[in-house]
């Protein structure tokens, strides 16, 4: 039962991450239903500039404020130079979507070099035992983080005016515009929460794992991809949930069968989701442009 | 004729006059005889990883084949020939390596192959230089199986994985234990690694409590694994992947462990500072064994690092040692072959040459019986030779 457990509190810690980076795509996807391609790359940017800033002696607090800026930031500048100017072409977006995620990796990899890198972070090595539980205070934080981040969504999209306008451009894109919201800013700050999330979830990453490097963008991509589709793409909280499913099945099927079989199983997971409940978890309409 | 020529239509007449451009231009390439050298040149291939996962190894591999380039050039060359290097990314990966070797083959003044890290890799690219006949002298790629194919081209500096992952395991049994984990990556290196575990630790009466497998290059989550191996009580865990992946999971490893002490014993491949980069404080204490070191006191090796300290300001390690023996033992290979660079591949196995890593020779599938294995442990984030082990070792 213990080891149930661990593994368990093992799979819902990644969840959380994979949560985070999936509430980036969701939350594009809702709005434009476009798949940001380029997501990936700015989280890692993003993560990048914090490991940096803490490696070169900035406080804590600054490097992470300064990598969810520039991860904000270059997720604005690509919507406005990679996206705005394709908008009302279906394919084209996606195209320069990979074409700007390349450009990306390949300045970090000229500044970081390729090879793999730990990510200092308080706590890393620090553990606690809670009967047979052995837990770490950085789980606390990841899972904390998390669900921190998850209610502050969820209190903007409700309560606020911001959020209301998110919903009603997602609802309604054209409608929303001659409503008078302005759309285009409403789209912009879009991408920058999505980033935010990504760069939130890339440092938890880093600071969990002690491992990044610059194709952890496109790596990461495909888990954090499979939980947008599982939750329901265009959702937040089913971006959440997918996040915490795969995490936790991938867990237990490492603790319970062979590590083997993750790729596997993360996969035969996505494929059942599609065809028979293609709209996630969350049950998202789809929605057709005529 | 002249009329008829005019009466066809432009696009055709510009298609015919390329088609014999082209033609005549392939017959005077075919001119060149395969192999030739251009006169005073011995145009040499590197292929290694330089991007990648296996990037630390391969651009360390590389540095030590610039410098005996470098020196050997300086000095004179080989029998009075300059050596022309050039380098091939084979990002350690088989795809990628097996389009570098088409790359190698089609280049007919290149005369042999070197500085191959990855054995999954270069075990993609044999059958493409045997083909060509283009004799392979490999650095580091350590799957014993590369020997067994049967391809005379073939040899490697390094004493393969049979006999590494042997004496680490031998080790265990030098410090006691009883009950061990194996964690190892799923490709065929990791594979190669825990067949031979397994045997050795059925020589030596150990256990293997718990064996762990993960994808390399796309694992970063050991979390479960280490849970799994922590409930199985080893005393120590035979880490047998690379430094990027075996670092990641050490530094995992405390908030799976817990209270319980659980050695490691690692594999020559995470002897060097990623790997105590990524461990971080939960790497202290880790036990390495390995077939070079730096501080090994012959004069050769000695030689060997102020060089290299002087070219590049930090201390080579096993990859730059194998890299820059590489260029050495072809040399003399080439001069024992009278300066000639034909049937190389024999003249290679041939060579019995005093190295950086020891004395260096060749059996007849191209591997390297081996000549000592070194102990060393991880104290105060630096990799501390042990003399006293490594006498326990080679004693038992």
């Amino acid at each position: 039962m213990e080891f149930f457990g661990i593994q368990l509190l093992n799979g819902l810690t990644a969840g959380v991450v994979y949560a985070m980076l999936a509430v980036g795509y969701s939350l594009v996807y809702g709005i434009l239903q476009q798949i940001n391609f380029a997501h990936g790359y700015v989280y890692m940017f993003g993560t990048f500039t914090t490991m940096a800033l803490i490696t070169g002696g900035a406080p804590l607090w600054l490097a992470i404020v300064v990598g969810l800026a520039t991860g904000a930031l270059i997720a604005v500048l690509v919507e406005r130079f990679a996206y705005r100017p394709v908008r009302n072409n279906r394919l084209a977006p996606t195209v320069t979507a990979v074409g700007i995620g390349l450009v990306i990796e390949n300045v970090a990899r000229l500044i970081w070099g390729p090879q793999i890198r730990p990510m200092p972070f308080p706590l890393q090595s620090e553990y606690f035992t809670v009967g047979p539980f052995v837990m770490t205070p950085l789980q606390i934080v990841v899972l904390g983080t998390g669900l921190a981040m998850a209610a502050i969504m969820g209190l903007v999209t409700t309560k606020t005016n911001l959020g209301r306008a998110m919903r009603a451009v997602r609802d309604d894109l054209p409608t929303a515009e001659l409503m008078g919201i302005p759309v285009n800013r409403v789209i912009v700050f879009v991408y920058a929460l999505g980033a935010v999330f990504g760069v939130a979830g890339g440092i938890l990453y880093g600071a969990y794992y002690n491992n990044i490097s610059v194709t952890m963008g496109f790596a990461g991509t495909l888990n954090a991809f499979t939980a947008t589709v599982i939750g329901g793409i265009g959702s937040i909280w089913g971006a959440f949930a997918g996040g915490i499913l795969l995490g936790v099945v991938q867990s237990l099927v490492t603790g319970y069968t062979d590590s083997a079989m993750v790729n596997t199983v993360t996969f035969l997971l996505l494929i059942t989701f599609l065809i028979f409940r293609p709209n996630g978890l969350a049950g998202v309409k789809a929605v057709i442009r005529l | 004729m002249a009329r008829a020529w005019r009466a066809t239509s432009w696009w055709r007449r510009v298609c015919s006059a390329l088609g014999g451009l082209s033609a005549l231009g392939l017959v005077l390439s075919g001119c060149t005889g395969p192999g030739s050298n251009e006169g005073n040149v011995i145009h040499v291939a590197a292929s290694a990883p330089l991007t990648g996962d296996g990037a630390a190894y391969g651009i360390e591999t590389m540095y030590g084949v610039r410098l005996a380039v470098r020196e050997i050039n300086e000095s004179g060359g080989i029998a009075g020939k300059q050596i022309k290097l050039t380098e091939f990314d084979d990002q350690c990966d088989a795809t990628p390596a097996a389009t570098v070797a088409n790359q190698i083959i089609s280049d007919k003044s290149i005369v042999a192959v070197i500085g191959n890290v990855c054995s999954g890799a270069t075990n993609a690219q044999l059958p493409i230089f045997d083909r060509a006949g283009l004799p392979v002298l490999a650095a580091t790629t350590s799957n014993p199986n590369l020997s067994t194919l049967g391809f005379d081209i073939f040899s490697r500096i390094i004493p393969n994985d049979d006999v590494q992952a042997a004496s680490t395991v031998k080790f265990a049994a030098v410090l006691g234990y009883t009950r061990i984990a194996v964690l190892y990556p799923s490709d065929d290196y990791g594979q190669a690694m825990f067949t031979v575990a397994q045997r050795a630790a059925e020589e030596y009466d150990i256990e293997i409590v718990a064996a762990e497998t993960y994808i390399t290059g796309s694992t970063t989550d050991f979390s479960s694994v280490l849970a799994n191996i922590a409930a199985a009580n080893p005393q120590a865990v035979f880490l047998a992947g690379y430094y990027a992946d075996m670092g990641t999971a050490v530094s995992q490893s405390r908030r799976a462990f817990g209270d319980k002490q659980i050695a490691f014993l690692a594999n020559a491949q995470d002897q060097n500072q990623e790997f105590i980069d990524l461990a971080g404080e939960a790497g202290e204490g880790t036990w390495v064994t390995n077939v070079y070191d730096v501080t090994n006191p012959s004069e050769v090796n000695q030689r060997f690092v102020t060089a290299y300290e002087e070219a590049y300001g930090n201390k080579p390690g096993l990859q730059a040692a194998a890299g820059y023996d590489n260029v050495y033992v072809l040399k003399a290979a080439v001069e024992a072959n009278g300066g000639s660079t034909e049937n190389l591949a024999a003249a290679i196995r041939s060579v019995v040459y005093e190295g950086a890593m020891g004395r260096i020779s060749f059996d007849e599938n191209g591997d390297n019986p081996g000549g000592g294995t070194v102990v060393l442990q991880l104290r105060g984030g630096e990799w501390v030779f042990d003399t006293e082990k490594t006498e326990a070792l080679n004693g038992l």
